[in-house]
């Protein structure tokens, strides 16, 4: 669960350039810019407006410096994708009943299940050129994350075989549990 | 539950990871059919296409699209929500009260109620991956 940016920190820096250096005056009914409180009333537009303009600047910047910075500082999402590169898995996640997200993950040496030694060896050999692609398909090669929207018959046969029978199976472990409880309350009382 | 329950379960989602694997694979065989670029329009207007027998899939561009599933691409809807908390507390401060400042205050309720949203979608989130998550006894992340 994690953002580009710091909510806080836009929160904290917005009460420090409004209040702190007086530019939520801004939004007084006068003539001229003033940072200085006065007896004018505030204009609620305006003040919208100022707030607006605080709280997406500031966000805005944050954005870009953390956009700027991902090469240094990979976001949590690049490096999840590279784990499931490593870990040879694909993750389909649904978002809606047929559209979801895709990541491929395929290992570039062809398998992930080996000594953490052997893990070294297979990255140096993908720096250096010597592995396969991480991509789908040698005409996409970097193209490793996707939107995928499902036909139905196969969001038919996840909920036959799997989501069904898993409710199922709950049900039945629930229904065990409160006789199960039951039962101890009736020995009890 | 009995250990006979989740075996069936462990056997249930093996089928299921090979269904799915299935669907993928024709996908990778034939990427020109299946693989596609979204188009200004299709974004625009939100349209989606219709396959009835495989996926069809859309190569990300700048941000990995399921992002948006771990916040990232709600940036700006939660400073949209900061901004109209805050200035919604401004305006009732004009109302008779002991607040200094009704800026401050509306900060502070800004942060508290990120603060609730993301404990919330936590939350709810832990329990629906328990629930619907099919994974491979390889995948050791929780």
């Amino acid at each position: 669960m994690s953002k580009s940016i710091s909510s806080e920190m836009i929160l904290l820096i917005f009460l420090v350039i409004a209040e702190g250096f007086g530019y939520r005056y801004y939004a007084t009914m006068e003539s001229s810019l003033t940072r200085e409180p006065s007896d004018s009333p505030e204009n609620y537009a305006l003040n919208f407006f100022v707030i607006t303009i605080l709280i997406f600047g500031i966000g805005g910047i944050q954005y870009i410096v953390s956009a700027v910075l991902s090469p240094m500082y990979p976001h949590d999402y690049t490096n999840f994708v590279d784990m499931c590169s490593m870990a040879n898995i694909s993750i389909i996640m649904f978002n809606e009943d047929l559209n979801g997200y895709y990541i491929h993950g395929k290992s570039a040496s062809g398998n992930s299940d080996v000594s953490s030694e052997k893990l070294r060896l297979n990255l140096e050999a993908e720096i250096q050129g010597n592995a396969t692609i991480r991509g789908i398909h040698p005409s996409i090669p970097e193209a490793q994350t996707f939107e995928i929207f499902l036909p139905n018959k196969m969001i038919d046969d996840y909920k036959k075989n799997f989501l069904t029978p898993v409710m199922i199976t709950l049900e039945k472990g629930n229904k065990e549990s409160e006789s199960k409880y039951n039962a101890v309350q009736r020995a009890i009382t | 539950m009995q250990v006979a329950d989740l075996y069936d379960l462990n056997q249930t989602s093996n089928v299921m990871n090979k269904i799915m694997k299935k669907y993928i694979d024709q996908v990778r065989a034939e990427p020109k059919s299946f693989i596609k670029e979204k188009r200004m329009v299709d974004r625009l207007f939100g349209l989606n296409p219709v396959e009835k027998r495989f996926p069809v899939m859309f190569k990300d561009k700048f941000l990995p699209s399921f992002s948006k599933t771990l916040l990232y691409g709600l940036e700006f809807d939660f400073m949209m929500m900061e901004v109209l908390i805050i200035a919604l507390m401004d305006r009732c401060n004009y109302l008779p009260n002991d607040i200094q400042s009704g800026l401050a205050f509306g900060v502070l309720m800004a942060y508290l109620f990120d603060y609730i949203l993301i404990w919330l979608r936590k939350y709810r989130g832990r329990k629906n991956l328990a629930m619907h998550t099919l994974s491979d006894e390889k995948f050791l992340v929780n």
